[in-house]
């Protein structure tokens, strides 16, 4: 019986629909703070098919969001020799559909280049690992013109590096971000080390100022993360 | 000119006819000056250039070589190049085109791929060359066989992307090269940069590794690959005019003892550490050798650029005439290349010996 | 094209010793020269070609349509084309949602010479085709994009400026053209390795960098988009804060300098 089914796209033969793990104690009481009126909740290890998972939601006053993130690998890549892992990322609307695909394609590489200096990628020749984020629901609160992608991206961040380290994947440090002003920031090491800048709108004047802020949004993610993964 | 940046324009993209007769005139100059160097080993009455169709001869005694081909007891060519009479051989070799190997051919190549017992070595030819684990030094000295530890650890000696030196063992049916490091000359290449030029401006002569004036040593692989390096001790070595090393090379593999440290050990022994495949770089390279690699590359650039064939002398006569731009970031600019291959012509010809 | 350990070690120690010593002996802000050919397409408004020094090439074309805009606000649309690649390729989906970035309204770029009358104004169509590129070609493709713009001639308007009233369409002169001075932001890339910055990276440099950033400039200052992007597979690493504003300042010192040389040529 090796007469293959070529006329449909077909999932791998083993695959399992999509399971949820029954109601796991491990939630993140919502941090309230005080300036920004920004609660945020993490978990990890939601979807049981993959290596590593994590769901993120976050409230302010003038947004709702939640998104997803899955890890799926190290596994075997074919092909050539590789020295080191190679990552990938896909963003994905959830039902809203609201940002373009070449959008969330670019901030998808953004990413990789991102998680390219996060990962351990020399522990992993010859494997890839693949991440996937679902941007589960996203509602603008402030009727303003300004619902971007960018604020979305210090989120992304903490989501996949939740879910790397859930997976067990070996990474350099928790890398997490913040967003102020158009500016994104993702830092390692304390803040001392840069990983990735984004600005989409405003001049380059605000650089410096944006910089302290996203950098105590860092440490406030970061300390969330670890708590998260202490929980057991 | 600025600083930062040079733009040039030219209006449409299409070329005059009086522009491509020039350029043809040009390009029979350079023809001319290889008559002179004895690259075709022919007739001496005088270079015949064919373009791809022309008939070669009507006489069907030839013996058709590479380049060209056989139609109603008539010979055409098949490229455009100088025609190539060897006894009742005839050939064209073409002007242009990707390297074809020697056997002997000293070459600098990269490692494409490893494979089962052997390397493929990219070395700007049709095909990848073939360096078989049997035909490298490995760890331990000559004396050594070679293992199956060996075979499961040659990424370990040379892996994808690592460039070394050697030399064509011999070739396949096809036209493929296998090379061979066995000497200490040859093996894996460290301390320097890599550029790149058309093998046609390489000619073959008995030694492509040169030491240069400011510390540094070319290699030019035949194939147009050339290493430039900071001179090692080795280099300097090979280059002493001492009467007692030179007596007493031992070995088949031209492996030369040092006079400072020849009390028992050879070099071999010695190089055939795992240090030759070792992936460091000599610390001891300061930022004015590391100016004149640069400076070096960039006048290679500019004799490629200008066509003219790539000499040891010519390097070195280019390089002084290169010491008027105090900054070698300069030599980029065509102006520039097209002044400093003037300049060595001209030198050339002030001296009246066209090498 | 992979390098090897020793000359990427050879690299990276040439590019962060002090003072800086790049492989083609170039000084930091240094660019390599380029070529460019203008107004060559018979059958587009204008048209650009740039051919840098290491072969990469660039070909853009601008196309003009009127529009009615107050249905469709999008007055520009940049199409990529690299070759080789699919339209869905990652490469070519990055660097098109990037550059309709640049040329977003909100930016450098002033649409309101676009606008035709009270109703319609031109919409223009950007087709880029890169047909090779050896480091990050968005410095490139954008001052192509940029040559091709200041070279754009538009038919002329010969109706009246206000057309609320009157339902009618704009008229155009027969011959007469004008020439659209819409000035493009370019797009700078520097390379970081170590601590140093480097402009306009050749293909060895980008490999040995540590990071990247994507700079646009215009009108005297760095606007945004600006980002970080991987200039290669393997050596990608976090820089120090620092680098960012230097890496800045540095574009907007030099900035100057490029345009005047590319709108001189």
């Amino acid at each position: 019986m090796n007469v293959q089914d070529r006329r449909r796209l077909l999932g791998p033969a083993n695959a399992r629909p999509i399971a949820f793990s029954a109601e796991k104690p491990v939630v993140e009481e919502p941090e309230k703070d005080q300036d920004k009126q920004e609660s945020i909740s993490l978990r990890k290890g939601l979807i049981e098919n993959s290596n590593g998972s994590s769901l993120i939601e976050v409230s302010s006053k003038d947004r709702q969001f939640s998104l997803m993130a899955s890890v799926y690998g190290p596994r075997a890549l074919r092909g050539s020799f590789t020295s080191m892992a190679s990552i990938s990322i896909q963003l994905q609307n959830g039902s809203q559909e609201k940002y373009g695909p070449t959008q969330l394609r670019e901030v998808a590489t953004f990413l990789t280049s991102v998680f390219n200096a996060v990962v351990n990628r020399s522990r992993y020749p010859k494997s890839g690992i693949d991440i996937f984020v679902y941007l589960t629901y996203d509602r603008d609160l402030s009727q303003s013109s300004s619902s971007n992608i960018s604020a979305l991206i210090p989120h992304c961040i903490t989501g996949i590096t939740l879910a790397l380290a859930d997976a067990g994947i070996e990474i350099l440090d928790l890398a997490s971000g913040g967003y102020h002003n158009g500016n994104v920031f993702s830092f390692i090491k304390n803040g001392d080390e840069i990983t990735g800048f984004w600005k989409d709108e405003g001049v380059s004047n605000d650089i410096s100022d944006s910089l302290e802020i996203c950098r105590q949004s860092y440490i406030r993610y970061k300390s969330l993360m670890v708590s998260t993964l202490m929980q057991k | 000119m600025s600083e930062v940046i040079t733009v040039s324009t030219r209006r449409g993209g299409f070329q005059q006819f009086d522009s491509i007769a020039d350029e043809f005139e040009e390009d029979e100059d350079v023809d001319m000056s290889d008559v002179d160097e004895g690259e075709s080993g022919g007739e001496k009455s005088g270079l015949q250039i064919v373009t791809p169709g022309e008939l070669v001869s009507e006489d069907p005694a030839w013996m058709r070589g590479h380049g060209t081909y056989f139609l109603d007891n008539m010979t055409y060519s098949s490229v455009a190049g100088t025609v190539s009479k060897v006894n009742r051989l005839l050939s064209v070799l073409p002007l242009k085109g990707r390297y074809s190997p020697e056997t002997g051919d000293h070459i600098v190549g990269r490692i494409a791929e490893v494979g089962n017992k052997r390397w493929r070595v990219d070395i700007g030819g049709k095909q990848h060359a073939v360096l078989m684990l049997g035909s490298v030094n490995l760890p331990g000295g000559i004396l050594r066989r070679k293992s199956e530890s060996d075979e499961l650890q040659m990424r370990s000696f040379l892996k994808e992307g690592d460039l070394l030196n050697a030399e064509v063992q011999s070739l396949f049916q096809d036209g493929s090269a296998s090379l061979h490091t066995r000497s200490l000359k040859y093996g894996k290449l460290r301390d320097g940069v890599f550029c790149q030029v058309p093998s046609s401006l390489i000619v073959r002569s008995k030694n492509h590794t040169h030491n240069l004036p400011g510390n540094v040593t070319v290699v030019l692989g035949v194939n147009g690959y050339i290493w430039l390096r900071k001179t090692s001790k080795m280099d300097s070595a090979r280059d002493a005019p001492s009467g007692a090393s030179m007596g007493s090379t031992g070995g088949p593999t031209g492996a030369k003892s040092l006079k400072a440290d020849s009390v028992s050990i050879t070099r071999l022994e010695e190089e055939s550490s795992w240090q030759i495949y070792v992936d460091e770089n000599d610390p001891t390279i300061t930022n004015s050798v590391r100016q004149t690699i640069a400076r070096y590359a960039n006048v290679i650039k500019a004799l490629a650029y200008c066509e003219i064939g790539i000499t040891q002398e010519r390097i070195v006569s280019a390089y002084e005439a290169s010491m008027s731009y105090s900054n070698s970031g300069s030599l980029i600019e065509k102006e520039a290349m097209e002044s400093l291959g003037d300049d060595v012509l001209n030198a050339e010809k002030m001296r009246g010996s066209p090498l | 094209m992979g390098l090897s350990v020793t000359e990427k070690l050879y690299l990276y120690d040439s590019l962060t010793s002090n003072p800086v010593v790049r492989p083609d002996g170039r000084k930091p802000h240094q660019f390599r020269p380029i070529e460019v050919f203008t107004d060559f397409l018979p059958s587009a408004n204008g048209s650009s070609r740039i051919i840098a020094s290491d072969g990469s090439e660039c070909i853009v074309s601008i196309k003009a349509k009127v529009i009615d805009h107050t249905v469709e606000d999008e007055l520009i649309h940049v199409e990529i084309d690299i070759a080789g690649q699919r339209d869905d390729s990652p490469q070519v989906e990055t660097m098109t949602s990037l550059l309709n970035n640049v040329l977003e309204p909100r930016g450098g770029i002033d649409v309101s010479k676009l606008r035709l009358t009270k109703r319609y104004s031109f919409k223009i169509f950007i087709d880029v085709l890169l047909l090779s590129s050896a480091s990050h070609p968005v410095s490139l493709i954008s001052m192509a994009i940029h040559s091709a713009l200041n070279s754009t001639c538009l038919p002329k308007l010969v109706s009246s400026f206000d057309d609320l009233e009157v339902e009618e369409l704009p008229t155009f002169h027969d011959y007469d053209l004008v020439r659209l001075e819409l000035s493009a932001p370019v797009v700078f890339v520097a390379a970081i390795v170590g601590d140093s910055i480097l402009m306009d990276a050749a293909a060895a440099e980008s490999e040995v960098s540590n990071n990247g950033l994507i700079i646009t400039w215009s009108n005297g200052k760095a606007i945004s988009p600006i980002r970080t992007v991987a200039l290669n597979d393997s050596d990608v690493k976090g820089f120090d804060p620092k680098i960012l504003q230097k890496a800045i300042t540095m574009v907007e010192e030099y900035a100057p300098d490029v345009l005047r040389a590319l709108n001189n040529a």
